[in-house]
């Protein structure tokens, strides 16, 4: 059976006339204060409507067959860097959507920096299907007044299969973030007519983006320039919201592993990745495996930690440059800090944010099952250097009946002769058997 | 000793619950294991009876329940029998008093069999926390006077059916005396009659339900719910601000009766205009059009008014030119220029973002306000029609390592010409084998034999990869298990546990090629002959460009290799070689290269095949070693030459084939069937790949979806026997929708096409098979096949009066509901640029050309089409025959207006 976590709020978000009230919860809570934000929206309307599109993503499941029925998960909520960020998944974790109140979309306290869950509920949503245009709402990220409520028995619990897909999800998505490239940028008009060559029903095959003269639209022949596009049909979930954009951009992760739409709002951002296809989460993904190798001191990693905490932003070159590191062991810092859960990734400013996700640490890092086979094969004694050099590793890895893998690593080709590699050639991750090598080099 | 008490009583039928009141945590852990045992023996399938039988009563069955309540954590609880009901009254009076389980509510929450009267009996006694979505799901099938039994019915729990999404539009019920089964609409009126709930409230909470994310029925349903309150224009005045929110709302149904009461308030004082505009945007791009004309209707009423900004509200309107329905647009284009000021420049910026995709008719009704006559960006014309490039270019393997990671994933098929790497380079990879390396192959061979033996069929694996490469690979194994025998042990014991015995299939030395494999059969033992012979020459036919083409100087490289080592060329290897070079101009590009050959034919063939001789001056001894350059250079003159010459003709070999139509009807509809055949049929048996055998199979057997491609990859430049294999195939059974298997092929079919299609094309089975596309009922069909014709006009490389001629002869035959036409170019083909435009417009009049006297179904819309085409191609001419069918059509009221129109222009 599935782990259950449970939430515990102190009470129901809700959404009374003037304030969109939401109750958090964390597992691990960092700071003193119980409410995060309290604040005004400038543009209510556009944060609602956004908020009930990430709620369909959360509500979605794009699996041939979904195992289970679709709940209504939280999603995480992060206050920092003067922006409120809303994210979760769709139940198959293969769509990502990321809601952000920008600075400009708020006139409020940041109360403390902090991320946490937020209890989404259908009576909230309802309401916030009620807010137009004209309305004036404030925003409340926790409860200002600690001790509303007098006795520990009036909690909101909630309980709903523990998001472990989610923590992997979105380690792997910050850093396919960090890969992306904009590639095109549209007007609304442009969207609009974009979305009009949407297919219709589920579609198996790839689509791609294109661009002809001056119009865009999905096709799916394959050309120079393309965006790649898997399970296109996702990208219903964001027509509700087309009619309102300023304009809209798109990203490619560099290997094509993810797409990106970027919806732009008076305010607020919608952002809304892909992952390669219907069928794939970006929980399996393991773009981040190769990056969690490297062990650090714990100490360091606190540091850090507390040092972006302050900072609110990591920039993993500055800090090289300004702490005289070795950039690439920055950047694998940048892999762990993200693989932790502690960083966000913003594609406009090409910034890490802080955003600890509000699990528990070894719960985060309990979810590597390649990671953690890698580790049993070597403390099986399962993996054999067979040769090292400043170029080259060729390694020997006991697989199963005894059968020996070929590991073969040359910067940064890493090979072997498993089926997982034997399939993916290395663009879902990497193979238990090249982590261990890796791990032992 | 519990565990024997338990099994005791439940086998007596005694009293379990004083047994079960005396149970400690404890004691009910170690019963735990006690009672799994007892449940798992309950069912048993019976051989005798073919069947399972159950081997306790009912009494028997509940009590097993009973103890499963009380012993079980949430975890390990499952009820035994469906009958058995834990909210129950027996439970309610007989355990829940005593035990509730820590997990009860939530199983009854989730589990949701439960009549409401029960879950407030439950809850009022404290023994069940209800959410609102069970109290919302039981009212809703609740029967009878269950609504009024309680006060917090009607006060609180009612208002959860507008909150949760149920089942209530599906369902009816007794509710008040008179004992009529109602409709809950029914229901809902009539407690609204008799004031039992607020009529104010009750508009509201529906109204609110269109933007809770309900689905498609249930929205549908509360509109209804909403209709039947048949409220009042003052009520629609007081609730505007919630109407207005509304039209967020994702489904059409409630948009629409919502567009009908803002209609009918419109004019009123209170109508608070400034609010609704702000949702113009969403109405203006909404798929169904009665969205978009209603909204037009009320901006027209708003725009009349005095007070209002006539040019802001034109700005929202212009919105509206979006949509791709030319009526719509003009009804746009009526209120721009009877509100509008031709001096507006913003206005006018505005609507040139639009300017592109207007129709005809619609520029000149808003002539004064375009900026632009022309904004096309043009786009680049390609008329490349080279396959060779950088991208493509697939690398050369030399190391052991190397080959040993292509081998490695060949078996998974990443790539179609990934077999044709095998063959090639297996050969070297035996020579570079060590007993210090061998081992690497272990997992290599392990796979391959669990592809091969698997009962399953691997995904994306074919049947080379399932069994021909597994028969090669395990001979291979065998051979170096004996040179080899302590290095691959591990290897030979997996295989001797995997006990595979006869599955064990190895190649037969056979020329048997008359199968659609058949060829890739031959490969595969040319491969084996040149492992055996330790020969380390490349096959002349392995790609050197994704998906199947060959750089023309790595071929006579490699023939010359050949003749350099004494080695034999393979007449198939050479055949399909000389067919996977692009057919393009290299003349005197290849002549020095070219005389270093020996072989004097294969030299005049290539002399000939790269331009240097002509055909008609060369000696030809061996017609099989020409064949296939005359038929991928496709010139008419040269192959009647050597048709003439052989005394033969070719139609087999290069897929010509004629079609005949048969008219079948069956009880409800008619439809047409379409054969392929050869009309002047000789038999020629060419040595080779174009034996007669392997030919027949390729047009009579089926192909393995996921080797259609390789094999059709062989002949790049000539795959109209596939091809016509294909459309015949699918559509020999009838025009009607194909079943989803011939779906998957077709699309295969067209993504060969699609990679196959770089140079003019003169036989037909290209342009049926992409019409075939073009008119398929799937989506992706149809996106894939216009992005062909898209391609094939930019390398200008396309007859499109012979597809609209095409197209005419299926359309009149009843192929495809013509609107799957007429919507595909409008949403996809039209206004892509001018010059395509031009080709639209050919492939239109070509289809009209070859139309019945009798106009069809839906043809009125083509003409439109082909209207709108021609305005903005005013000089394109006409031929007699279109000009013909038009005066014959005219005869039609509904299609003389726009025949007239065509014809004046």
């Amino acid at each position: 059976m599935e782990e259950q976590l449970n939430y515990c709020y102190q009470q129901k978000s809700d959404l009374n006339s003037e304030t969109i009230f939401l109750s958090q919860f964390s597992e691990i809570h960092k700071g003193t204060s119980s409410c995060l934000f309290w604040g005004k929206l400038k543009y209510p309307y556009y944060l609602s409507r956004c908020l009930i599109t990430l709620s369909n993503v959360v509500k979605s499941s794009f699996n041939l067959s979904p195992f289970q029925i679709a709940l209504l998960k939280d999603p995480i909520v992060t206050v920092g860097n003067q922006q409120i960020r809303f994210e979760g998944f769709s139940h198959c974790v293969g769509v990502y959507a990321r809601v952000d109140v920008l600075e400009d979309g708020l006139d409020g306290e940041v109360l403390e920096y902090g991320t946490t869950n937020v209890d989404f509920n259908q009576e909230l949503i309802t309401a916030l299907g009620k807010v137009n245009r004209n309305d004036q709402l404030s925003l409340s990220v926790g409860k200002k007044e600690v001790g509303f409520h007098q006795d520990g028995e009036s909690f909101i619990e909630r309980k709903v299969p523990l998001p472990t897909k989610w923590i992997k999800g979105l380690s792997t998505v910050q850093l396919y973030f960090s890969q992306s490239n904009p590639i095109f940028t549209l007007t609304k008009v442009q969207a609009l007519q974009l979305f009009k060559t949407l297919p219709v029903g589920k579609v198996k095959e790839d689509y791609y983006l294109s661009k002809k003269g001056n119009r865009y639209s999905f096709t799916i022949r394959k050309e120079k320039d393309t965006i790649t596009i898997g399970g296109i049909h996702r990208l219903k979930l964001l027509q509700p919201l087309l009619p309102l954009i300023k304009e809209m951009s798109v990203y490619e992760q560099e290997e094509k592993q993810s797409v990106t739409f970027v919806l732009v709002f008076e305010g607020v951002k919608f952002n809304f990745s892909l992952s390669r296809n219907y069928y794939r989460g970006f929980s399996g993904e393991g773009a981040l495996l190769d990056g969690l190798l490297d062990t650090f001191p714990e100490k360091l990693i606190k540091a850090f930690d507390s040092f972006t905490y302050t900072n609110q932003t990591f920039n993993p070159t500055l800090l090289a440059v300004d702490k005289d590191l070795d950039l690439s062991k920055v950047e694998n810092l940048t892999n762990v800090l993200a693989g932790m859960g502690l960083l966000g990734y913003d594609l406009e400013t090409r910034n890490f944010y802080y955003r600890r996700l509000p699990f528990k640490l070894n719960r985060i890092l309990s979810l590597n099952p390649r990671l953690k086979g890698a580790e049993k094969l070597i403390e099986e004694g399962k993996v054999k250097i067979l040769s090292q050099n400043e170029y080259e590793t060729k390694a020997e890895v006991e697989g199963s009946g005894g059968i020996q893998h070929y590991v073969l690593i040359q910067g940064e080709n890493k090979k072997c002769t498993c089926t997982w590699y034997s399939k993916n050639q290395g663009t879902r991750g990497l193979c238990k058997h090249i982590l261990a090598v890796l791990k032992l080099k | 000793m519990l565990t024997t008490e338990l099994e005791s009583i439940i086998k007596n039928e005694e009293e379990i619950i004083p047994f079960l009141k005396t149970l400690s945590p404890k004691d009910k852990k170690e019963l735990w294991s006690q009672l799994r045992r007892i449940k798992k023996g309950v069912y048993e399938f019976s051989e005798e009876q073919g069947r399972r039988i159950c081997h306790y009563n009912d009494a028997q069955l509940l009590l097993i329940d009973v103890a499963s309540f009380v012993i079980c954590e949430k975890k390990n609880f499952s009820r035994i029998t469906y009958k058995t009901d834990f909210g129950s009254e027996f439970f309610e009076n007989e355990i829940l008093p005593w035990y509730v389980p820590s997990w009860y509510s939530d199983y009854i929450n989730n589990e949701k069999k439960i009549s409401y009267d029960r879950v407030l009996q439950l809850s009022k006694k404290g023994f069940l926390k209800p959410t609102t979505s069970l109290i919302a799901d039981c009212l809703a099938i609740v029967w009878d006077d269950d609504l009024f039994n309680y006060p917090e019915t009607l006060k609180e729990h009612i208002w959860y059916l507008f909150q949760e999404e149920t089942i209530i539009s599906q369902r009816y019920s007794y509710v008040f005396d008179d004992r009529k089964n109602r409709r809950w609409i029914d229901i809902f009126t009539k407690l609204v009659e008799e004031n039992h709930i607020e009529r104010e409230k009750v508009i509201t909470h529906t109204i609110l339900t269109f933007t809770s994310g309900f689905n498609k029925t249930n929205t549908g349903w509360f509109t209804d719910l909403l209709l039947s309150l048949e409220i009042t224009k003052e009520e629609i005045l007081l609730h505007q601000e919630e109407i207005f929110t509304a039209l967020n709302t994702q489904h059409s149904k409630p948009i629409n009766t919502l567009l009908k009461y803002i209609k009918s308030i419109v004019s009123e004082e209170e109508f608070q205009i400034d609010l609704f505009i702000q949702y113009a945007g969403i109405l203006f791009v909404s798929e169904t059009k009665a969205v978009v004309n209603t909204a037009l209707q009320i901006f027209e009423k708003i725009i009349q008014q005095p007070t209002t900004d006539k040019s802001d509200l034109l700005k929202i309107i212009t919105e509206g030119l979006i949509q791709t329905d030319e009526k719509i647009q003009l009804k746009v284009a009526k209120l721009i220029v009877k509100y509008g000021d031709p001096l507006d420049e913003p206005l006018k910026d505005q609507i040139s973002i639009y300017h592109e995709s207007l129709f005809f008719s619609v520029k000149e009704v808003l002539s004064s306000f375009l900026i632009h006559e022309e904004t096309y960006e043009e786009i680049e014309e390609k008329n490349c029609i080279s396959v060779l490039f950088d991208e493509n270019e697939i690398p050369v393997y030399s190391t052991f390592d190397e080959i040993l990671f292509l081998i490695a994933q060949v078996i998974e098929n990443n790539e179609v010409y990934h077999v044709e790497l095998l063959l090639n380079y297996l050969p070297k990879l035996d020579q570079l084998i060590t007993n210090e390396n061998v081992s690497k192959l272990e997992p290599v061979f392990k796979r391959v034999l669990e592809v091969h033996t698997s009962r399953t069929w691997t995904k994306n694996v074919g049947a080379l990869e399932k069994y021909y490469i597994p028969n090669y690979l395990n001979e291979y194994a065998d051979i170096l298990m004996e040179r080899y025998p302590n290095e691959l042990q591990k290897y030979k014991q997996f295989r001797n546990k995997k006990n595979i015995g006869d599955e064990l299939k190895y190649l037969k030395e056979t020329g048997r090629i008359n199968f659609p494999l058949g060829v890739y059969y031959q490969l595969i033992l040319y491969s084996r002959q040149l492992l055996k012979e330790n020969q380390k020459v490349d096959f002349l036919s392995t790609p050197t460009h994704a998906p199947c083409w060959i750089a023309p100087q790595v071929l006579i490289d490699r023939i010359i290799s050949f003749e350099e080592k004494g080695v034999a060329i393979n007449l198939i290897d050479f055949q399909i070689a000389i067919g996977r070079i692009p057919v393009q101009d290299f003349k005197g590009k290849l002549t020095s290269l070219i005389q270093k050959i020996n072989h004097q034919e294969i030299k005049e063939v290539l002399n000939y095949h790269f331009s240097e001789k002509a055909l008609q001056t060369l000696t030809i001894d061996h017609p099989e070693l020409w064949l296939q350059s005359v038929i991928s250079r496709n010139i008419q003159d040269e192959i009647t030459f050597l048709e003439n010459k052989l005394n033969t003709n070719f139609d087999i070999e290069r897929g010509v084939f004629k079609r005949k139509f048969k008219s079948e009807f069956a009880s409800s509809y008619n439809y047409t069937k379409v054969k392929f055949f050869l009309e002047n049929e000789v038999i020629n048996d060419f040595n080779g790949i174009f034996k007669r055998d392997y030919l027949s199979s390729l047009f009579h057997e089926n192909i393995h979806h996921n080797d259609d491609m390789k094999v059709l990859l062989l002949q790049p430049n000539n795959p109209n026997i596939l091809l016509s294999k294909a459309f015949h195939s699918f559509y020999f059974g009838g025009t009607i929708l194909p079943e989803v298997p011939e779906q998957t092929f077709e699309l295969d079919y067209l993504k060969g096409l699609e990679k196959v299609w770089y140079k003019e094309e003169t036989n037909d089975a290209p342009y049926c098979v992409l019409m075939g596309g073009i008119l398929n009922p799937g989506n992706v069909h149809r996106d894939l096949s216009v992005e062909i014709w898209l391609n094939v006009n930019d390398k200008g490389i396309f007859d499109n009066k012979r597809f609209g001629a095409i197209i005419g002869e299926f359309q009149a035959r009843g192929y495809a509901p013509v609107k799957r036409l007429t919507d595909l170019i409008v949403k996809r083909m039209l206004n892509i640029s001018k010059k395509h435009n031009e080709n639209l417009l050919e492939v239109l009049v070509g289809m009209v050309e070859n139309m019945p006297s009798t106009p069809i179904r839906g043809i009125k819309k083509v003409l439109e089409l082909i209207k709108e085409l021609k305005t903005s191609h005013s000089n394109y001419l006409l031929s007699d025959r279109f000009k013909e069918t038009l005066e014959v059509w005219k005869e039609n009221k509904g299609l003389k207006s726009v025949i007239n129109s065509i014809l004046e222009i």
